[in-house]
């Protein structure tokens, strides 16, 4: 893999981006999808695929974790050494997680909890929706940390998890796929903890399918990196 | 003196209405399931209702939705929020708990559960309104809502919905 130099580029000029300079700022190469279309990756998806891993791992038997699992993946995108106990403690603590009589289905969080434990552990936050994929790729150009809420079903292809196709699971976006040449989206890694994946990527049209057809709620960071 | 005809919102817009409202943002987990709306007169004026439900997603394994925790009412006219309430103030229904319930009957493939998805979703576009309004609505189309959501849920889950709007229920198979 190459890191990206605006100099290789096409007649030397950058792609036909909105924010070019915001861009700029967080780290991008050029690389190959898996489907053989090449591609500027926008993100450090590889640095962020450490923050991952399965969620669960708490000795509360709490397995329904996503929300929190995705906040620890941002606070440590941000330099804070936290782990998933201590953030499902901070949040049985303040009353920011669903409690049932089952634990395995316990440990939901809220968009707007998502939030509120970011921004309390100094990462501030906001819930926004969102109606297009381009408008969630520039936030992911400006350094912006995102959690979506998508649907476990279409990301997994599993029937099981589509329900009604509402937003069931948290994950984070840690990076976008543009087309060099247009800038057109391609698509965006993502950390999910429910499967354990790491910058998977995950393309437009099954993004489009997941997060926005279930309502394009995400989770903002205001502070970028 | 004159009236004012009710602007109904139909079964698309709730559903919109559903996803983005501040109340799921704030109040109800992401993890949850959130229930189909339905139609129901039960609560002051007519609306949509509908419950949310924790649940265990383990890979490999089949969904499981326990009792719903909380459940909430938009105004049929507008939108507004007529009632949000967590199960243990003030359930919907009178038994103390419904039991664990598997969330599908069959398996199917996503593109089949969307395609029926758009066919409950386009009858109720048509028999929400003619509830709202009184009205019979046509007998054919009841039918073919009823028998879609049969297929799509579990009995057990079908249950949750009937308890919780029974009087749709009951105009819907209505002879």
């Amino acid at each position: 893999m190459n890191k990206f130099d605006s100099k290789e580029m096409p007649g030397g000029d950058l792609p036909n981006f909105k924010e070019v300079k915001e861009i700029l700022e967080v780290p991008s190469h050029l690389d190959i999808l898996t489907d053989g279309r090449e591609t500027l990756i926008i993100g450090d998806t590889q640095k962020f695929a450490d923050f991952n891993h399965r969620q669960g791992d708490n000795p509360y038997g709490f397995l329904g974790t996503c929300g929190l699992v995705s906040c620890e993946d941002v606070l440590k995108q941000f330099g804070l050494d936290t782990t998933e106990t201590s953030i499902v403690e901070y949040a049985i603590k303040n009353g920011l997680c669903s409690i049932s009589n089952y634990p395995e289905m316990s440990g939901g969080t809220s968009s707007d909890t998502q939030a509120k434990i970011l921004s309390a552990h100094g990462v501030p936050a906001h819930v926004e929706s969102i109606s297009d994929l381009e408008s969630l790729a520039t936030l992911v150009g400006e350094g912006h940390a995102i959690i979506v809420e998508a649907n476990a079903g279409v990301l997994w292809n599993d029937p099981c998890y589509f329900e009604y196709g509402q937003a069931n699971h948290a994950v984070v976006v840690t990076g976008v796929a543009r087309d060099p040449q247009t800038g057109e989206v391609q698509g965006f890694f993502i950390n999910d903890s429910g499967s354990g994946e790491s910058a998977k990527f995950v393309p437009s049209d099954l993004m489009e399918f997941s997060w926005l057809d279930a309502g394009g709620i995400c989770v903002i960071t205001d502070l970028v990196h | 003196m004159k009236t004012v005809q009710p602007q109904w919102l139909n079964y698309t817009a709730i559903l919109q209405r559903q996803r983005t409202h501040a109340i799921r943002l704030s109040e109800i987990p992401v993890e949850h399931v959130v229930s189909l709306p339905i139609p129901t007169k039960r609560w002051v004026e007519s609306g949509y209702a509908f419950f949310a439900s924790p649940a265990r997603r383990i890979s490999g394994q089949p969904l499981l939705q326990s009792s719903p925790d909380r459940w909430c009412v938009f105004s049929a006219i507008g939108g507004a929020i007529i009632i949000y309430c967590l199960w243990n103030a003030h359930p919907f229904a009178s038994v103390t708990n419904f039991e664990n319930c598997e969330m599908l009957s069959t398996n199917r493939t996503i593109s089949q559960l969307k395609t029926t998805l758009n066919t409950i979703e386009e009858l109720m576009n048509t028999l929400a309104l003619n509830f709202f309004a009184g009205e019979p609505g046509d007998p054919q189309t009841r039918k073919a809502l009823a028998e879609t959501m049969k297929d799509y849920f579990t009995t057990s889950l079908l249950n949750q919905y009937q308890a919780l709007a029974p009087d749709f229920f009951q105009w819907l198979e209505k002879d």
